[in-house]
């Protein structure tokens, strides 16, 4: 039977296909038939240990020709990108399992092997030559090995595992596969529950390297066990082993109350540079899970300190190195309250942070790929699918209101305001005076509507940005300063609305029709300039508001007024059928200027549920370029043009 | 440092082996009354098959192995952020209400990471679920029987301890052909 499972991606913010169709249907488990434990007489019988046993072998294969990446620029010049143009690959991911009682062992390899690589012309920028020496890299490789023990009272794991610490203000190592991020901690962790007089203790502790996914789907990149070009460090990406070390204890009194404290420490180890840096986190948190019946309530508090010092070695006398030792320290606050009153329930959820850093794998220096491999995520607050520029020095709440009108007729309505100081903070804590704070103000709605003629689920939004100058600043002694902050007072930094529509409805016997529409409108007026990239003399007008920016301001970027208006989205038409096969028409679309990419892309594909838990889906066509969002992690996935198709079998 | 581990490992296993299983059956659904024959065959089948801990959106301890052996579990992953999911939990949860006093216990297992997890119980209580919610916030559950992280994800345990069905996604009608199936088990 075709199904419909979910792939939580978003558009900048604004959900793609929540409810894509028929991405996976499985098999039943292996396993063993029942046995009877006792004989008619009751007499226990002996089970032969082998049929004790359990597995489970899941593989996940796609094979594809990608004929075009959607980049516009002529092939041979020198910004022309080959990455992701007439080359074809096999990325095959197998995993398998296991079970003896409460015993388990798992392992997953990943695969990848590629055909006609794409070869950067001999004019193209380094950056292009060195982008794609980290990708195409033909591979086998085990990502996930962990044997564990899963008792009631106790649990153990030895290899892999995730590790979140309360609401992950301290540490969150996690997967989120949508986007392809797979972080776990290799080494062990142990989980101890003991039931008090009364109450219940939790004990953990854990150990281990951080183990990034080293192959990235999405794109082919590759990062290396060790960097393979020292020469330039800034540019190669390694598995991290930062060695992270941690612990919890938590005390329950059931439904009334829990307390809980937990700490982490994560050591990364010294680089080619001499580098090294020690973050440590302490968090506390109080829950009320249903003190009464109508309200709840979390608190936690945080705090996190980095070390991060750059020693005198041979090797950083030679690159030319300053030394430095950077000691820095963060804070933050975090709390949800739900409320509840009949058929309505209210969402509360506010926060405070002061310098909430992000901490990253060392060794993943490039800001596109930290941001895929946070090990500390503080919560957003926002609306989850929301795209944050930041989240580190910033304070502010939302509140949502849903109303259950009627069994399967459910309204909402919410809204936040923030203040972000993230910008205007250099590394070290200290404000940047030419980046000023941003206030934020978000409204969104919608209504879930399930009855037997149809699922309906529709939302719309509008989130606005705003640079914020204060008094201060306005008055500032420097005539140009003053009247600088007067004018971009208010001015947008970014603005968005987003709509999503998800309409299902039988129509035939077995068959059902589903509309899926995402769409975004960004407007963004604010960039980041490379202060050494821009032209001594300008020619636009743009680069003439980048020349005096950082003429004025004399650092080596700036924050410039650039206008940028752009909308993406995706409208896909389904019709499926519950006796295992599906056909998805759909349209993207991704209009952002100046880009190198096409903007308009058809695809049209289909899946076939061939036998009990495997399934062959294929795609021809486009599918846009641009951001995608899940749990939290942004990235941009590139446009592909081409043939596909995927087999998943599970036996 | 593998040796190390591995003493760490072996001595962990030490200390479960020495802490005292919780007694069976004790759970909120588990209430029709078992024989001695049946306790130890329930035993038996909670100690062949991974186990969690876990706590409900209300701070109540779940753990699994209370309930093998002595009901058939029906564990559903989901996320608030899951269209499907969210279609598909209040027919599992009407399957629950039909069918709990026969000894059928539905479990959802949020997936929702800390992004969202605020969301997790006002989602509950605007569905008016009455069936256990339990937060799976560090993946434990996940890692045991949801690897690929589906949502939605069905696992279906019968009586004897077995996984009898893992299947991904959710159409409608499918909440009847799996009430055809739980009916089945519970009638052996």
């Amino acid at each position: 039977m075709s199904k419909l499972t979910c792939v939580r991606l978003a558009v900048a913010g604004v959900a793609v296909c929540l409810c894509a169709p028929a991405l996976a249907q499985v098999g039943t488990s292996s396993t063993a038939p029942t046995q009877n434990l006792a004989d008619p007489v009751g007499i226990p019988v002996a089970e032969p240990w082998y049929k004790k046993l359990r597995y489970e072998l899941l593989v996940l294969s796609t094979a594809r020709w990608q004929q075009d990446n959607g980049d516009l620029t002529e092939a041979g010049h020198s910004k022309w990108n080959p990455s992701g143009e007439n080359f074809g690959d096999l990325v095959t991911t197998i995993g398998g399992s296991v079970g003896y009682e409460r015993f388990l062992f798992a392992a997953r390899f990943d695969t990848a092997f590629y055909f006609h690589k794409p070869v950067a012309a001999e004019s193209a920028s380094p950056l292009i030559q060195l982008d794609l020496q980290d990708r195409y890299v033909n591979q086998v490789r085990p990502e996930y090995i962990a044997f564990s023990y899963n008792g009631p009272d106790a649990s153990v794991v030895l290899g892999d595992y995730y590790m979140t610490l309360g609401r992950g203000m301290v540490l969150s190592v996690r997967k989120v596969g949508d986007v392809g991020v797979d972080n776990k901690l290799t080494g062990a962790r142990v989980t101890n529950r003991v039931k008090l007089p009364v109450g219940d203790l939790s004990l953990t502790e854990f150990a281990g390297w951080s183990n990034i996914k080293n192959y990235e789907t999405g794109t082919g990149y590759y990062y290396p066990e060790r960097p393979s070009d020292a020469a330039d460090p800034d540019k190669r990406f390694y598995d991290a082993l930062d060695f992270v070390t941690g612990g919890r204890a938590e005390y329950s009194l059931g439904k009334y109350m829990k307390v809980g404290a937990h700490a982490a420490q994560i050591a990364s180890p010294e680089d080619e540079l001499g580098e090294r840096a020690t973050v440590r986190g302490y968090g506390a948190n109080v829950e009320l899970p249903r003190p009464v019946k109508w309200a709840s309530l979390y608190v936690e508090a945080a705090r996190l300190t980095r070390d991060d010092s750059r020693l005198e070695t041979p090797k950083n006398r030679q690159v030319g190195q300053a030394l430095t030792d950077v000691n820095e320290e963060g804070w933050g606050l975090y709390s949800n309250a739900n409320l509840y009153f009949g058929p309505a329930t209210v969402l509360i959820e506010g926060k405070y942070y002061d310098n909430m850093f992000n901490v990253f794998p060392r060794g993943i220096r490039q800001p596109r790929r930290q941001v895929l491999n946070r090990l500390v995520e503080p919560p957003t607050a926002e609306r989850p699918l929301t795209l944050l520029l930041a989240n580190n020095t910033v304070y502010g709440g939302r509140m949502r209101v849903d109303y259950r009108v009627a069994p399967g007729w459910v309204p909402y309505l919410a809204g936040g305001l923030y203040r972000d100081n993230s910008f205007g903070r250099q590394s070290d804590g200290t404000a940047i005076d030419t980046v000023p704070p941003t206030n934020i103000s978000a409204i969104y709605g919608g209504a879930r509507v399930t009855q037997k003629w149809a699922e309906i689920s529709v939302e719309g939004g509008y989130r606005t940005q705003r640079n914020h100058y204060s008094a201060e600043r306005k008055q500032a002694s420097d005539p140009d300063e003053a009247q600088r902050a007067k004018d971009l007072d208010g001015s947008t930094f970014r603005d968005d609305m987003h709509v999503m529509l998800d309409y299902r409805m039988p129509v035939w016997g077995p068959l059902s029709v589903e509309v899926a529409l995402n769409y975004l409108l960004a407007r963004q007026e604010n960039a980041t300039v490379d202060c050494r990239d821009v032209p001594a003399v300008a020619e636009t007008d743009e680069e003439e508001r980048e020349v005096d920016a950082c003429n004025t301001r004399g650092a080596d970027q700036v924050f410039v007024s650039l206008p940028d208006q752009w909308h993406e989205g995706r409208l896909a038409l389904s019709v499926i059928s519950s006796q295992g096969f599906s056909i998805t028409g759909a349209y993207e679309f991704y209009t952002r200027q100046p880009t190198v990419y096409k903007q308009h892309y058809f695809s049209i594909g289909g899946q076939w549920k061939f036998m009990d838990g495997s399934i062959v889906r294929a795609l021809y066509g486009g599918e846009r370029a641009g951001l995608k969002c899940s749990g939290g992690v942004c990235r941009f996935f590139p446009g592909f043009e081409g043939g596909r198709i995927e087999l998943e079998m599970r036996l | 440092m593998r040796a190390h581990l591995t003493s760490l490992f072996i001595a962990a296993l030490v200390g479960c082996a020495s802490t005292q299983p919780a007694p069976a059956g004790d759970g909120d659904a588990a209430k029709a009354p078992v024989t001695d024959a049946a306790k130890a065959a329930g035993k038996a089948a909670a100690a062949k098959i991974p186990d969690f801990t876990l706590e409900t959106v209300d701070g109540e301890r779940f753990t699994l192995s209370e309930h093998v052996g002595q009901e058939v579990i029906v564990m559903s992953f989901w996320a608030t952020w899951c269209q499907p999911c969210l279609a598909e939990l209040p027919h599992l949860d009407a399957l629950y209400q039909q069918e709990k006093d026969n000894g059928l216990l539905v479990v959802a297992v949020s997936m929702d990471e800390p992004t969202s997890q605020a969301e997790v119980a006002p989602t509950v209580a605007r569905l008016g679920l009455t069936m256990p919610v339990v937060l799976d916030t560090e993946q434990r559950a996940v890692a045991l029987y949801n690897r690929s992280r589906n949502a939605p994800m069905t696992v279906v345990i019968d009586k004897g301890g077995q996984v009898v069905r893992a299947s991904a996604g959710y159409n409608p009608g499918d909440e009847e052909h799996l009430a055809e199936e739980v009916r089945g088990l519970l009638a052996q």
